[in-house]
């Protein structure tokens, strides 16, 4: 979605989504035709706003992005090992 | 969901507002999907601390509900998914720092270790560091400067009044360039500043010492005065004793909020540079008696 549509739904102001894509906590693609923002985009400025209003100060905020980012991935390799385990399990106990 | 947002939220309901605030934070950062990504059932729990903060954060809104005027289903939030939903998407914030350690180069397990390579699919570049020396006046008083990057290209850099030792300049997308399209990162400038032959910087005022004459102590006077801007006319009052500290206000480094700090000026009596036989004799047959050194005496 264009940026007008983002600054609905996800509820900020157009200078504040300025401020976030310049620090780097949203990445929309961009291009000629401007910037172009996701599903994930949007679920992750709910996400800014929220720890905003936990009390999670500008310093704080690319910090929690940031580890929950590594969080997620963890998550994603440990359930493909859990997989590759499990595989390998019934393959052992087939034999 | 509970009809009482005060026992969802675990106060009385005499809470002052404060204590509504702290208690919804409370449960809000123990309960967010976001901050759970492995558990499914925190996200009912945590729409229902919501929709009770909703009301009682709200002072129309709680004193309307203590009034009998709302109930609590009034508060619903339209509802959004949650950012832990796309972890498994291919995605510019995917990360594998923590886990980038594990696993070699042939191992079947480093496949998928680095599957998360795929899918960045474009990334913010990396910041670039350097150092800049400055003149302690160019950096009280601001200014600009050049810096030459190792590529042989240059950067102009805008130093801010009042810039103090240490500080770290940040220049928005004049770092490395993004990734795929990302956005580049950012120059990192850290500020070393050169001391001066006579200001010294402290916090935000500037100190210097100001040699004056006999002459000047003894019947006061007009003295000119260096500031980091200039020079201004100053006066010395009569008697005016060593030690005795002047106050420019205002003639010291800028801050942020666009304030300057002030100018300490310690006057120090300098006798003249060759030994005058006048001044001498003068002093010999001087009858004045005082002891300077009484506070020293135990």
């Amino acid at each position: 979605m264009q940026s007008r549509t983002f600054i609905l739904q996800a509820r900020i102001e157009s200078d504040e989504l300025e401020k976030w894509c310049a620090e780097g906590w949203l990445l929309p693609r961009e291009s000629e035709a401007g910037r172009e923002f996701s599903d994930a985009d949007l679920a992750r400025a709910h996400f800014i706003r929220d720890l905003q209003q936990l009390g999670v100060g500008h310093e704080g905020i690319p910090i929690v992005l940031d580890l929950v980012d590594q969080i997620h991935g963890l998550r994603r390799v440990t359930r493909d090992l859990l997989e590759a385990v499990k595989t390998l399990q019934q393959e052992r106990s087939s034999k | 969901m509970s009809a009482d947002p005060y026992l969802t939220l675990g106060v009385d309901k005499s809470a002052s507002a404060e204590d509504i605030q702290k208690a919804y934070r409370r449960l809000a950062k123990k309960l967010h999907p976001d901050l759970n990504p492995g558990n499914k059932t925190t996200e009912d729990k945590f729409k229902e601390v919501t929709a009770a903060y909703d009301i009682l954060g709200d002072p129309d809104k709680r004193g309307k509900f203590d009034r009998g005027e709302i109930d609590a289903s009034g508060a619903e939030r339209p509802t959004h998914r949650y950012y832990r939903d796309f972890s498994d998407h291919a995605s510019p914030y995917a990360s594998d720092a923590a886990y980038e350690d594990f696993g070699e180069a042939d191992d079947i397990l480093s496949q998928m270790f680095s599957r998360a390579g795929r899918s960045r699919a474009h990334r913010r570049g990396g910041d670039i560091h350097y150092r800049l020396e400055l003149d302690f006046l160019e950096a009280v008083n601001g200014g600009e400067r050049q810096v030459v990057l190792p590529d042989g290209s240059a950067l102009d850099v805008v130093i801010p009044a009042g810039t103090r030792e240490g500080q770290v300049l940040r220049l928005r997308g004049k770092g490395h360039p993004g990734v795929g399209g990302g956005p580049a990162g950012d120059a990192l400038i850290e500020i070393d500043v050169r001391p001066h032959h006579i200001f010294r910087r402290k916090g935000d005022d500037i100190h210097l010492e100001l040699p004056i004459s006999l002459r000047e102590a003894v019947l006061g006077g007009e003295v000119i005065v260096p500031t980091t801007t200039g020079k201004v006319m100053m006066k010395v009052p009569k008697w005016t004793n060593a030690g005795a500290v002047l106050r420019l206000k205002g003639k010291g480094a800028r801050r942020l909020d666009g304030t300057s700090g002030d100018e300490f000026v310690t006057l120090k009596i300098v006798l003249p540079e060759k030994p005058d036989p006048e001044l001498e004799k003068f002093v010999a047959d001087w009858r004045g008696e005082y002891s300077p050194r009484q506070t020293l005496e135990t």
